[in-house]
């Protein structure tokens, strides 16, 4: 088990947006997590990841209990996440912000007096990530010129290139054209054969179409998880999101 | 872009012998105010790691000038007039001061963080004027002559006003290739990359509050370094090298030159310390005009003059 | 020291009187900040400013109470010049571009206040019926002292039913959050920034001119209380009015209180709240019901 996640509940105020919400992910798994809008689906996110504190609840990442861990820590633990709104440096080049990211994984990636050598291969690495996300003729230019589609491809190549063993993606299609759409469930394909996937989507075509299993929440509960087929089968689910797949 | 390039080289090559040579060449009085210009530049450039780099605007800056003036002048009274001595003991106390309040002010941002860095400078200066009995309060602390070289083996008193315009070179010189090593190194731009989005250098895997406090205790180095050279060429320490209205200069000077260049607060600090000399003799209002293309400034060119300059280019 | 219950009542008083000429540039200075998202550096120097105009004024004019109208109009015309030519073109840069230009906006008026006033301390009169002392509860106090605090305080409710029962006032209140609410309900955002920032500066100026008999108009007084205003508005919480009231007292009372018992370090104790503020809730002390 790469992520055990044990009875997670978090309120704001006296709304509470996740109760009792429990799940494990299997190396190699891809999981998407599908419900209505507002069903706490980011806050999820933002509670494994360590961007805001649960109330209760324990999480395990690769055996251990990381349950309130700072973002910085779960990340050089293996866990990445790609955000719903792009988050990355918009005025830095595409090339310079993957960059960044492979930076964080060198033991001379803080270092003040000694610079990086041809040796530690960053260029090479930055542009083998940008390549595989579909990003290589673009590494001159800045992030905040990139087209949507574009940007959001960033947002994940970023997360992928701390080389992680968790990668959380919320909601990567959003705001994406039919067009943009399908070129991005290639590469969620290609990446669910190389690292274990987390997948926040409305996308339900996609979300059917490359997950392992699929977990159900609303109004910060679970309420269903199984396989694809079993959730277009389950009644309930039907009833409250997928109406009438 | 050879041209261009051999352009700059010879801008540099004129700039080093014209520097080299001044002192031969111009009176005391400009030797005197290069003099500064160059210490303030080893304060400017702390600055501009701090809030031209990383983005952490502080109104605290002067509050290590202090620190290394009043270092100096106590280090001189206990035991030693040498100046390595002296920028030991500053650098130490530095580290420290540097630490405790680096540590407690990046955990605000913004104007927080322009009010957290006033907050401690001001209880500095506070300090500094009211233990009358250790600072002397308001009147000061007058230094001896300070000294260069090894004790015992061959010492002399820094001559004025040629050995300290190249011992304030040297220092600048040196500060700047730091400087220029560390903004370039992958530490400096992980210092751009939080000033453009610091959480999501958090998600990336790096601790970015240590980040900072180290981007903080670069520039107090830098900061008190250009304390104990400030006041020992003045021979004098006062709570005024600890008032805000000092690091208002230092935020002044770094925009004018345009912020995050290294170069650019450097020039601005040169050309408001020269403005700022000849408007005084001619008027003693010429703050009114400090103020005004301070103003200007902001409204229209708040890259700076860099920033001026490298749009044209860009043209 | 023998402490007796007059000492008491008059410290009281004075770091009462303290706490409301703050509460009046605090209030302007949060209202600005919570309306247009602009630190208003230039505060201080416009609080000098309206009490330097107060002294020409009532020396011009003979009248102390026209001074004290005709100042804060003034001011609040260069508020107004101030706002439409500075800040406008700047709304939407980073915070911190506000800041700076204000802080150059002061550097200009403190040294044209040099340049027309020259670097000397000026005494303003009050009339005949305000001076000299009133005895109540076993102490003689200054009457004029107690017109500050009664004006101030008055002032203080005619903008707290300004804010409270106002259609524009509720604007002010709703703060910068929601520029399309407001404009949905018919007010036009750009007027009212202008209008905030022009009763905001007429505050500061009529508080230095109000204040200006009291301690005299001298050429550290925008510097001096800027910083105060501003340690005022940090604790109280930036754009709160209620926390720039119970921010203001406080100081107001802090400050007396140091100044009669503690000495020089009472300063740097009230930056030692603000910091503790900053670092633990920078929100301030008054927790916004919104």
């Amino acid at each position: 088990m790469l992520l055990q996640v044990h009875n997670l509940n978090k309120s704001f105020g006296r709304l509470a947006v996740l109760s009792d919400v429990s799940f494990e992910v299997r190396e190699g798994e891809l999981k998407s997590i599908i419900g209505p809008n507002g069903a706490g689906k980011t806050t999820l996110f933002n509670v494994i990841t360590g961007r805001i504190p649960l109330d209760s609840g324990q999480i395990l990442f690769r055996g251990q209990d990381v349950t309130g861990a700072k973002p910085f820590v779960l990340s050089r633990m293996g866990m990445a996440r790609s955000f719903q709104i792009n988050n990355f440096f918009p005025n830095l080049s595409t090339l310079d912000n993957i960059q960044l990211a492979i930076q964080s994984r060198l033991k001379t990636g803080t270092s003040s007096w000694r610079h990086f050598t041809k040796g530690d291969g960053v260029e090479e690495k930055s542009l083998e990530v940008l390549d595989w996300i579909g990003l290589g003729e673009h590494r001159g230019e800045l992030a905040i010129n990139l087209s949507y589609g574009d940007q959001r491809k960033l947002e994940i190549g970023l997360a992928l290139g701390t080389d992680p063993s968790l990668l959380l993606l919320d909601e990567p299609t959003s705001g994406m054209s039919r067009y943009e759409s399908r070129s991005m469930i290639d590469l969620i394909e290609k990446l669910s054969r190389r690292v274990t996937i987390i997948l926040i989507e409305h996308d339900i075509e996609l979300v059917m179409k490359v997950s392992h299993s699929v977990l159900v929440v609303h109004y910060g509960q679970k309420i269903a998880e199984g396989t694809p087929q079993e959730i277009e089968r389950n009644g309930e689910v039907q009833r409250v999101y997928l109406g009438g797949l | 872009m050879v041209h261009g390039k051999n352009h700059l080289l010879i801008v540099m090559t004129g700039l080093a012998l014209f520097l080299l040579g001044a002192p031969a060449l111009f009176s005391d009085f400009y030797v005197d105010l290069v003099t500064k210009m160059m210490i303030f530049g080893i304060a400017l450039l702390g600055y501009d790691i701090i809030a031209g780099y990383t983005g952490l605007v502080s109104l605290g800056h002067a509050m290590f000038l202090g620190l290394g003036g009043y270092c100096a002048a106590f280090t001189m009274k206990a035991f030693s007039t040498n100046l390595f001595p002296l920028l030991g003991v500053a650098l130490v106390c530095a580290l420290i001061v540097g630490f405790i309040v680096g540590y407690f002010s990046i955990q605000t941002k913004g104007i927080f963080f322009v009010f957290l860095t006033l907050a401690f400078a001001q209880f500095f200066y506070l300090a500094a004027f009211n233990l009358t009995t250790i600072t002397g309060g308001d009147n000061g602390i007058t230094l001896p002559k300070v000294t260069i070289g090894i004790p015992n083996l061959w010492e002399t008193v820094v001559p004025r006003p040629q050995g300290f315009y190249y011992l304030a070179l040297g220092f600048l010189v040196l500060a700047y290739l730091l400087c220029r090593r560390v903004i370039s190194s992958p530490f400096g731009k992980l210092l751009v990359a939080i000033r453009e989005n610091e959480e999501r250098v958090g998600f990336l895997g790096f601790n970015a509050r240590w980040l900072k406090i180290k981007a903080f205790m670069i520039s107090a180095f830098l900061g008190v370094t250009a304390g104990v050279l400030f006041a020992t060429y003045q021979d004098f320490v006062s709570p005024g090298m600890l008032h805000w209205t000092l690091s208002g200069d230092f935020i002044m000077m770094s925009i004018l030159g345009g912020m995050g260049t290294l170069v650019g607060p450097v020039l601005g600090g040169a050309i408001l310390l020269y403005v700022g000399d000849l408007l005084s003799s001619l008027t003693e209002n010429w703050m009114i005009f400090i103020g005004s293309f301070f103003v200007l400034t902001i409204l229209f060119a708040p890259q700076g003059i860099l920033g001026l300059l490298y749009k044209m280019k860009g043209k | 020291m023998e402490i007796h219950f007059s000492t008491i009542l008059t410290s009281l008083l004075h770091g009462l009187i303290l706490g409301m000429v703050l509460v009046i540039v605090a209030g302007g200075l949060t209202i600005i900040f919570g309306m247009l998202d602009v630190l208003n550096f230039a505060h201080g120097s416009l609080y000098m400013l309206g009490g330097y105009l107060g002294f020409t004024l009532a020396t011009v004019t003979g009248s102390f109470w026209l001074a004290l109208i005709l100042a804060p109009i003034i001011v609040g015309f260069i508020g107004f010049l101030i706002e439409f030519f500075t800040l406008r073109p700047l709304y939407g840069r980073p915070p911190l571009h506000h800041l700076l230009l204000t802080f150059g906006i002061s550097l200009i008026i403190q040294n044209a206040i040099k340049f027309i006033w020259g670097n000397d301390i000026y005494t303003v009169s009050i009339p005949s019926f305000l001076s000299g002392p009133t005895r109540f509860l076993g102490i003689s106090y200054p009457t004029y002292h107690l017109f500050v605090l009664f004006f101030s305080l008055g002032i203080a409710i005619l903008i707290w039913l300004l804010i409270s029962k106002t259609r524009y006032g509720v604007a002010v209140r709703a703060g910068t959050e929601d520029i399309e609410t407001l404009e949905a309900n018919g007010i036009d955002s750009r007027k009212l920034f202008t209008a905030v920032f022009v009763i905001g500066t007429a505050l500061a100026a009529i508080a230095g001119a109000a204040i200006a008999p009291m301690r005299t108009v001298y050429p550290q007084m925008g510097i001096d209380i800027i910083i105060d205003a501003f340690i005022v508005v940090v604790i109280g919480g930036l754009g709160s009015i209620r926390g720039a009231v119970l921010g203001a007292l406080l100081l107001g009372q802090a400050v007396q209180f140091g100044a009669v018992f503690l000495t020089g370090f009472a300063d740097a104790a009230i930056y030692i709240v603000m910091a503790a503020i900053l670092l633990l809730k920078p929100s301030g002390l008054v927790a916004e019901t919104e």
